[in-house]
């Protein structure tokens, strides 16, 4: 069984791998690889050729001429009829990258220090009660977020912030907030404890030890938190449709869909041009995960 | 386009006779209705206006172009075709004031009734409008009490769009009209080896309801009575109407991917020759032209229906509830301006949209005007087109009734039951009135 | 930034300074989530005029009898059943192979753990109607794949036919999600100390009994919040299947959440669509603790 050693060859044990297994190893690589990329390959390779060849039957994953007409049409709508045609697709599909990011990168830093304190303290410093806030976060989870989003609405008129990215950045805890504490609550409970022990015999208050002690280690924690809760809010669509002009990037992309008019290569571009800023921002911030973690591992 | 000759001239001189009586009876009425608009030009604030997302520099520009005439200014918003009645409802709901606002015709009595939206009756020049429309189209924005709940957004017809040489290859020498020679039509396409699934339809959920009454008017069938009592139950033809289209679709003259495809992508077939014929409204001809595959410059309109009718769509324009009456009179300005002539009289806001996308506007002036003439591509015939409008199409009065978007909302489960073989057409018949008449009975699932 | 403290009341001291610090959430949770859900209660027992000016008229149940009356409502919780299970594994289970196998060391790991994330960065929405392109019966990439493959020999319309619509369905939405399960499992491998590894091996322990007895005990929390997170996603998705079928043909995709939409935004049955979404919420708890609890018997268990 070669796939034994494909799952079990321990961290740093490159050189102890047998040729069966390095092929399995990256077999399933590859199967890895196909299963992500192929839809993201279909959708590169739609937003770079005309309609035309889209509809000659038989999509070719490596088209014989490429053009970026698509990329023109969405963002200047220069393409003589055949494109999208709207020039205020593109003039809005910039801001709207840019406000998303804005929605997200604010919740990430304010879910973080709220949801951070609250998991690690429900880790490390449990009080009467505890336990079932905890079973609260998760409860609150399963509330469908379209069904409240009425409520939120009236709320957010009277404050005075509908159309604005605060709607979303206040709205948005109701998907993430009770994800992030369950994720950190979970990650502070793997770290072990003697550290804080060693801290606490030591003389340093509370916060001091958070602060100097616990926050380096739980870096990569910290990192995969926020990157999940800046996804979720960069994801989401229904409420800034709702609370919105379309503010963010998800309803403009649907926009794109409506009956009088509709132009997938035009939609690819948009989606591709989209979807960057969250792949560039991971990748690097990934990067800082694998760094710290392995860090962590080589000790 | 080909029309029946007879039938156009016949048409064109019934509707020159009701130009003639209209301008005779109501000519005076207008001038005043139409100047009107500089009387009020005391509002100073600021218009909010709800938009879905079509073309939305094209809004913009009109908008613009409004307020540079002295106009007061427009705050637009646009939002997405697919979440536009979640999103406005949620808003109105929540408390939002919208001077004027983009709906679609069966929610349009619904949003009166919810107190969203406010009647037009006795607006300056709201009776000229109306009198300048086709008679056909006065059902949607009239009701049946006689208040008027709306003007025109933009309107439409179905017609059969058909790829003229295709039917020549298969030796077809009358562009068919009837669902029985569509069908026919279509098996000999599918024999001569034309096109394997010759006939598309935009037969998603929402959609279907749209050709629930396009088909049941092409054989001569109503389908709700003026009080919106559900009749086509009593109809004896209408099991042939189901019967047919289950037919289409189990033998594969539709391809069974219509179920869930776009309408772009459904264009795109039409121009690259995978099918001859293509039902929807008559604008897809501009899409089909404009993706210039190798089919297109073969695709035509025809009218649909043969002796009896298709149905003429429309979405529609609202006015919101307005306390101040200055704000009211300028928001009702916007809307004539957007949704009939601007203030010399001219279809500037329809004739760009003609020239965008191909879409009408429900007014006989509207096609003999020369701005628009020369707006539409030349492969439009708009005599026909009027002609369709005008003698050829009804509009459903059913539709803008307010239990209407509920019967809406369940009608394409139902058909789409039928179409995968999970009901017979007369099981259809009953579960369709069945729905028709719990949508008007309060709520349910 | 320091705090004194007696030694006498150190526990009741941390107690104290943990109830602080996981204060503003709490307070946060409530305000957010539990006013609008107290609302979404009362709008269930009532039969709310869709113009908001009031609750309308108290109804009692009879919301919740239209909906456990309806033919409609019961094919709806089958098929969002049938989405969940197959969401809730096949998520878990790829995200914990596409885990164990980045957590290898192998020449391009870095690359491969970015791949991760790609799908993880595309919106719901995004994903419903990429996969309603690429699964296209006639444009679509994967039918060339197939075709090109020699694993189907002619063009399939997969979202034309009921069964493959949901299939289709929960792979686009698996697609995103295993990739968020993965990245979470992946971060729990993380923290595995080698020495585990180490000592099981040389305890002669093979493959499985590692995987069992090492790395599922020590991934326990993390695998059962990530299956809890899964199954809350599937009772709730709405984007994906909203852009990509709307929930047809016919009602083969019609999700529970679909039918809320359609209740609340399209025809404004508030009172309906509330009662609904009780239901809908309801579910996913019940689901989501029944797991919880699996997880506080295994801890208690070690």
């Amino acid at each position: 069984m070669t796939i034994r050693s494909l799952f079990f060859g321990k961290p740093g044990g490159r050189g102890s791998r047998s040729l069966a297994q390095s092929i399995a190893l990256y077999g399933a690589l590859i199967v890895f690889a196909l299963w992500i990329l192929l839809p993201v390959w279909y959708l590169v390779v739609s937003s770079l050729i005309t309609p035309q060849q889209l509809g000659s039957r038989s999509f070719s994953f490596f088209p014989s001429s490429i053009t970026f007409d698509n990329y023109l049409s969405v963002l200047t709508g220069s393409t003589g009829g055949a494109g999208f045609g709207s020039t205020d697709v593109g003039a809005r599909l910039l801001p709207a990258i840019g406000q998303s990011f804005f929605v997200s990168a604010v919740l990430v830093v304010l879910n973080l220090l709220v949801a951070g304190s609250a998991a690690y303290a429900l880790s490390r410093y449990p009080f009467p009660g505890s336990r079932q806030f905890e079973l609260a976060v998760i409860a609150t989870r399963v509330v469908p977020a379209i069904a409240i989003i009425g409520p939120f609405f009236v709320a957010f008129r009277v404050i005075g912030v509908l159309n604005s990215p605060w709607a979303l950045i206040i709205s948005y805890n109701v998907f993430t907030l009770p994800l992030a504490i369950m994720i950190l609550k979970n990650y502070f409970d793997q770290m072990p404890r003697e550290i804080e022990e060693a801290a606490k015999i030591d003389g340093a208050g509370r916060l001091l030890t958070l602060w100097i002690i616990i926050l380096p280690i739980a870096k990569p924690g910290l990192v995969a938190a926020g990157v999940l809760i800046f996804l979720e809010a960069w994801s989401e669509f229904f409420y800034s449709l709702v609370l919105t002009n379309q503010l963010t990037v998800p309803p403009l992309l649907a926009g794109f869909q409506s009956v009088q008019q509709f132009n997938w290569n035009a939609l690819a571009a948009a989606t591709v041009m989209s979807m960057l800023p969250p792949v560039l921002l991971v990748m690097i911030f990934q990067r800082n995960v694998v760094g710290s973690l392995t860090a962590g591992v080589g000790k | 386009m080909t029309i029946d000759h007879n039938k156009t001239r016949t048409g064109m001189d019934r509707r020159s006779f009701l130009r003639g009586s209209t301008a005779a009876a109501l000519g005076l009425a207008i001038v005043p209705g139409l100047m009107s608009s500089t009387a009020h030009a005391a509002f100073d604030g600021t218009l909010d206006m709800l938009a879905w997302d079509f073309q939305p520099d094209m809004i913009k520009v009109l908008v613009e172009d409004w307020t540079a005439q002295g106009n007061a200014g427009v705050d637009l918003a646009v939002i997405p075709n697919v979440g536009y009645s979640p999103a406005i409802q949620t808003r109105l709901r929540g408390g939002d004031r919208i001077d004027l606002f983009y709906n679609f015709a069966y929610n349009s009595q619904k949003f009166i009734d919810e107190g969203w939206a406010t009647t037009l009756n006795g607006l300056p020049g709201v009776d000229d409008l109306l009198a300048d429309m086709f008679e056909s189209a006065r059902a949607r924005h009239v009701n049946a009490a006689g208040d008027i709940i709306s003007i025109p957004y933009f309107s439409a017809v179905h017609t059969l769009h058909y790829n003229e040489s295709y039917l020549a290859e298969a030796g077809i020498e009358n562009v068919p009209a009837t669902l029985a020679e569509i069908y026919d039509a279509s098996v000999k396409l599918r024999e001569a080896g034309v096109a394997e699934a010759p006939y598309l339809a935009y037969w998603v959920k929402e959609f279907c309801e749209e050709y629930l009454h396009t088909y049941l008017l092409n054989e001569g069938i109503e389908a709700f009575d003026a009080a919106g009592k559900p009749i086509f139950g009593d109809d004896p033809r209408t099991v042939g109407v189901f019967e047919w289209w289950q037919k289409m679709y189990r033998e594969g003259l539709a391809p069974s991917s219509v179920l869930t495809d776009d309408p772009g992508k459904l264009s795109n077939e039409m121009a690259q020759g995978s099918a001859a014929f293509y039902v929807l409204h008559h604008y897809f001809l501009t899409s089909i032209r404009a993706l210039e595959g190798p089919q297109s410059a073969n695709v035509k309109l025809a009218p649909i229906g043969g002796d009896n009718y298709t149905l003429q769509i429309g979405e529609v324009l609202q006015l919101g509830q307005i306390d101040d009456e200055e704000r009211r009179l300028a928001a009702w300005d916007l809307a004539k301006y957007y949704g009939w002539k601007d203030s010399e009289g001219k279809f500037t806001v329809f004739r760009s949209w003609a020239e965008a996308a191909g879409l009408a506007a429900p007014y006989p002036g509207f096609f003999t005007d020369p701005d628009v003439i020369a707006a539409f591509a030349d492969y439009y015939d708009l005599d026909g087109l009027s002609e369709i409008f005008d003698s050829g199409s009804k509009v459903v009065p059913a539709r803008t009734m307010p239990w209407y978007p509920d019967f809406q909302a369940r009608v394409g489960d139902v058909i789409h039951a039928m179409l995968l073989g999970q009901a017979t057409p007369q099981e259809t018949v009953d579960a369709l009135t069945a729905a028709a008449n719990a949508a008007q009975s309060g709520p349910s699932l | 930034m320091t705090t004194s403290y007696s030694n006498g009341s150190l526990v009741r001291d941390d107690a104290w300074f943990g109830f602080k610090m996981s204060s503003v959430a709490a307070f946060m949770m409530a305000a957010l989530l539990v006013i609008p859900s107290a609302l979404t209660v009362i709008y269930s027992l009532h039969n709310v005029p869709a113009n908001g000016s009031s609750f309308g008229e108290f109804v009692g149940f009879r919301n919740y009898e239209i909906i456990f009356t309806s033919s409609v409502f019961w094919r709806s919780v089958w098929v969002t059943l049938v989405f969940s299970v197959g969401f809730v594994v096949l998520s878990t289970v790829i995200g914990f192979a596409m885990a164990l196998l980045l957590n290898q060391n192998f020449f391009g790991r870095g690359v491969a753990r970015a791949l991760l994330i790609i799908p993880w960065a595309t919106p719901w929405l995004v994903i419903g109607i990429l996969w309603k392109w690429y699964a296209d019966g006639s444009v679509g990439g994967l039918n060339a794949l197939l075709v090109g493959l020699g694993l189907t020999s002619e063009y399939k319309n997969f979202l034309a036919d009921p069964n493959t619509a949901l299939f289709i369905a929960i792979i686009a939405a698996v697609w995103r999600q295993a990739s968020f399960a993965g990245i979470l499992l992946l971060a729990g491998l993380q923290t595995l100390p080698s020495e585990l590894y180490e000592a099981a091996e040389l305890d002669g322990a093979n493959w499985l009994q590692r995987l069992q007895n090492v790395t599922i005990p020590w991934l326990r929390p993390v695998l059962i919040t990530v299956t809890v997170l899964n199954i809350i996603y599937a009772f709730l998705q709405f984007d994906v299947i909203f852009a990509m079928t709307q929930g047809g043909p016919g009602d083969a995709t019609q999700v529970l959440s679909v039918l809320i939409y359609r209740q609340l935004f399209v025809v404004t049955q508030i009172g309906l669509g509330s009662a609904l979404a009780v239901v809908l919420g309801v579910a996913a708890l019940i689901g989501g603790l029944v797991t919880v609890k699996l997880l506080y018997r295994g801890e208690s268990a070690t």
